[in-house]
This record gives structure tokens, sequence and C-alpha cells, in this order.
């Protein structure tokens, strides 16, 4: 990157204090019983629901860890943020050039398929069994 | 030898300045990229490829515009890998452009949301349903 460090720090700091601001809304607040956590504009369009939705509810029980209750408002949400942060470390973090066999095992080409096969299937499925 | 050399040298210079004259400086070629055989003698960097991006925003905001940028972006390595790197460095760019398309799309609607609620207008169908169950999803 060709930012300076010094910047690079205050960008970091700003969007770190920004994740906890939203960690301590979606702690103390359940999106189900408030109504300015903002609904899916697929759900309100089509009645279908896509592969985010519920994903707001599922950080909130995450963050009381209760992961089952989790998994059944959302089943993507749980897998997906631990790689998510994966993917963090390795592209922002430097990780890349340390461990670059597992760069190329979590973000190839297959992992790349089965993420998409888990999404498309996910959408399917939980609209046949509701 | 010594007249030979001269003469060539001579020959060489006339020519040149010929050139400097009327023609633009000529344009240094990329000694990476060799045009006619569209292929590179030392491959180019990988490109991000915006995967763990796009699974971000196809999460947390509107899905079905991001969930075309992971197709893109699961495309960057494969084509990579098999010695495309033209199409590779496309392909990351197309992913980038899905995602972040995807991404200000949610961005606006998140603000627009945040402003009706703020105006205390709720729409109907945004208020809880009667059995306790929530109709939120997002």
């Amino acid at each position: 990157m060709l930012l300076s460090k010094r910047k690079k720090i205050s960008i970091g700091a700003a969007i770190s204090l920004l994740l906890v601001a939203v960690a301590f809304i979606f702690y103390f607040l359940d999106p189900a019983d408030y109504l300015f956590f903002p609904k899916c504009p697929f759900l309100m369009i089509t009645g279908l629901e896509c592969p985010g939705c519920g994903s707001q509810r599922a950080i909130h029980e995450l963050l009381h860890f209760r992961i089952g209750e989790a998994f059944t408002q959302n089943a993507v949400v749980p897998i997906a943020i631990p790689y998510i942060f994966l993917g963090i470390y390795l592209d922002l973090f430097r990780g890349k050039e340390k461990y670059p066999r597992l760069e190329r095992f979590f973000f190839g080409k297959w992992a790349g398929i089965i993420v998409i096969v888990i999404f498309i299937s996910y959408w399917i499925l939980r609209n046949i069994f509701k | 030898m010594n007249e030979y050399q001269n003469s060539e040298n001579e020959e060489f210079n006339s020519q040149s300045e010929d050139e400097k004259v009327g023609m633009p400086p000529p344009v240094p070629e990329n000694p990476y990229h060799n045009k006619d055989e569209n292929q590179y003698d030392i491959p180019p960097m990988r490109p991000a490829n915006w995967l763990w991006q796009s699974i971000v925003v196809t999460i947390l905001c509107c899905s079905p515009l991001a969930i075309i940028g992971i197709i893109y972006a699961t495309r960057v390595n494969s084509l990579y890998d098999s010695g495309q790197f033209d199409e590779a460095a496309k392909s990351a760019k197309t992913a980038r452009l899905w995602t972040l398309i995807a991404l200000l799309l949610g961005l606006i609607y998140i603000i627009y949301v945040t402003v009706k609620m703020m105006n205390g207008e709720v729409s109907t169908d945004m208020l809880p349903l009667d059995n306790g169950a929530s109709i939120y999803n997002y």
C-alpha cells in the first residue's frame, strides 16, 4: 500500500473503534426486538430469504456465545466469520508472506468454488425447508 | 577495421538524428511483457482476489450482487494458475467492481433506513408480527 504507517494506524484505529461500537449495539440490542435494524431488501421485494438473511440476529447470538441459536438464525454466519478474520489477517497483516500455503489452501481455486456452492445451496435450501 | 567502425557509427548517428527531428521519443517497452506472443517472461504478481471482501458484503449487504463478486473472485486464482495472467487480473477487477457496487448499494440502503427511522416513519411491513416472531431478516 502507498499509505504511510501513521495513516495506516489511524485508519485501523478508526475502523476498529467503529467495529467495537457496532459490536456493543449488537450485544445489548436484539435485532429481533428493535425496529431500527435494517431489513433485507431482497426479502422485502421477493419474499424469499437471501443467504445473508438473519445475519444480524446470528451476530447477536454469537456475541452472547449462543452458537446453536446463531446456527438456527443463519447457518452461514458462524462459519463465515472465522473465515473472514483469516482473510483479513492474510491480506492486511502480512499473513500471506508468513503462510503462503495457508493462503493458497483457504483462498485458492477450490476454496472459492466451495464457498459459492455453500452460499447458493444454502440460499435454495433455506427457502425450501422454512 | 577502424574506418569501417567509424563509418558505421556515423551512419548510425545520422540516422538517429534524423529520427530525433521529426518523430516523438520512442515508448519504452514493458520488459515483462512480450507483445507478440502475449506471454510474460516473468509472471506478474498474483492479483488480490477479493474473496473475503465479497463474502462480507454478501452477508451484510444486498447479496445477489456480491455473489457475482464471489464468482469472479474464484476465477482469479484458477486463471492465474493456468497461466492466463491478463484474464486473472481482469477477473480480479470485475470481482472488485461487483463487490464495491454491492457495498455501495448496501450502505445507501442502510443510511436510507436509518434516516427514515430517525424521522419516525416506520412502514407497516417492518413491524414485528403478532405471534411474537420477528420478520427481521438482514
